[in-house]
């Protein structure tokens, strides 16, 4: 569907270029805020990171290169804002004092909680989720593309320029270390 | 073999699990023959083997449900008509101006004879008025006498003195009775005779 959308820019046919990116953006816009999610935490920063990463797509999609699967080129050019995306807030942390917790306003509560909010809100969630920001960034990285974003090695390899043993290898020691983390506290 | 007392170790069972999970095997991780017999003849290794699967299942589920609990249908809606909206925009581009040298000849000030000759003839009227000004400055008749000039002043230091200091209205009406009767004021003296004397006016 890139492809095609590639041609349809390159033939002047912005309009309809723009309707069909819409589909793609239906088919990988969950995967992409779960993706998001694992390296931001905040869900305005999720949703800015998704947004730029779609909007990155669509600008530079001339250049795409038919030969590498769009899963890959999407989310290298989704993490890849991710990381700009937590470097620049911890600039901000460490310049700029945080706001008082009050003056935000909250998010809106579903009335009833659904099946995800109630395994969040578990023991086991919370303590998973713990142990999986304590992995360090290139074993997160590894082990988010490979388990949550159900990607191959040989794809991960390709989104995040390493080689598959190297991948393999950092998925293997993030799996050693969650598993450690999370046997020992039970 | 990485086998120890018969089972597998951790790292082997990890290597194994995830080569499972994959969707391409990679000969060099997969279980050999006997690996695979093992697992599944010995209780302890499975249930390990179940324990680790188990472990990624949840962290996998955990994952999902983070963020599936924040994005709900209705946000991914709204976050998707937000990109199609950013891209229209981007779509926008720019009104560029054009630069003023592209509208055309604008005519100058040497390309038009008419405006030389008004210029020139200001410039010529500005020169003759300051050089009248200064002729008739520098004519004997016309020119100011630096000895009357300070002839009007009384610059001592007690003169200086006395106008700083507090005075009455009779001593203050004195003085000017004194100035007025002085040598040097005799241009005044007619303008004098026409204003009433202090002691006039006292008398009546």
């Amino acid at each position: 569907m890139a492809a095609e959308i590639k041609a349809l820019v390159l033939a002047g046919k912005r309009e309809a270029a723009r309707d069909r990116f819409a589909e793609i953006v239906a088919v990988h816009q969950r995967r992409a805020t779960r993706i998001a999610y694992q390296y931001l935490r905040d869900v305005h920063d999720v949703d800015e990171a998704v947004q730029d990463a779609f909007v990155k797509v669509f600008a530079h999609i001339t250049n795409y290169r038919e030969d590498l699967p769009f899963d890959v080129w999407f989310t290298r050019i989704l993490v890849n804002g991710c990381l700009d995306l937590r470097k620049a807030r911890a600039r901000r942390l460490r310049w700029v004092l945080p706001a008082p917790a009050d003056g935000a306003p909250p998010e809106p509560v579903a009335p009833q909680p659904s099946p995800e909010e109630r395994l969040l809100a578990s023991e086991c969630g919370r303590r998973i989720a713990a142990a999986v920001d304590q992995l360090p960034e290139r074993q997160r990285t590894v082990f988010t593309l490979c388990q949550i974003a159900e990607q191959s090695t040989s794809e991960v390899s390709r989104t995040l320029g390493l080689r598959e043993a190297t991948v393999r290898v950092h998925l293997f020691r993030a799996v050693r270390k969650l598993r450690t983390l999370l046997e020992h506290e039970s | 073999m990485t086998m120890r007392q018969n089972h597998l170790s951790d790292d082997r069972l990890i290597d194994i699990c995830l080569d499972r999970a994959s969707d391409r095997h990679d000969t060099a991780v997969a279980p050999t023959e006997s690996e695979e017999r093992h697992l599944r003849s010995c209780a302890p290794c499975e249930e390990r083997w179940t324990r680790l699967a188990r472990l990624l299942a949840d962290v996998r589920e955990v994952a999902a449900a983070q963020a599936d609990a924040h994005f709900t249908p209705d946000r991914l809606a709204r976050q998707r008509a937000r990109v199609l909206q950013r891209i229209d925009h981007e779509a926008r581009h720019g009104r560029v101006l054009a630069f003023p040298a592209a509208l055309g000849h604008v005519p100058t000030f040497t390309s038009r004879p008419r405006m030389r000759w008004v210029a020139a003839a200001a410039a010529a009227g500005l020169f003759i008025g300051v050089a009248a000004e200064h002729v008739t400055h520098w004519m004997p008749g016309r020119r100011v006498q630096p000895a009357a000039v300070a002839n009007t002043v009384d610059v001592r230091p007690d003169a200086l003195q006395l106008a700083t200091a507090p005075l009455s209205e009779e001593e203050f009406l004195g003085r000017i009775e004194l100035a007025a009767e002085g040598a040097a004021s005799a241009a005044l003296r007619p303008l004098d005779d026409l204003t009433p004397r202090v002691w006039e006016v006292a008398a009546r």
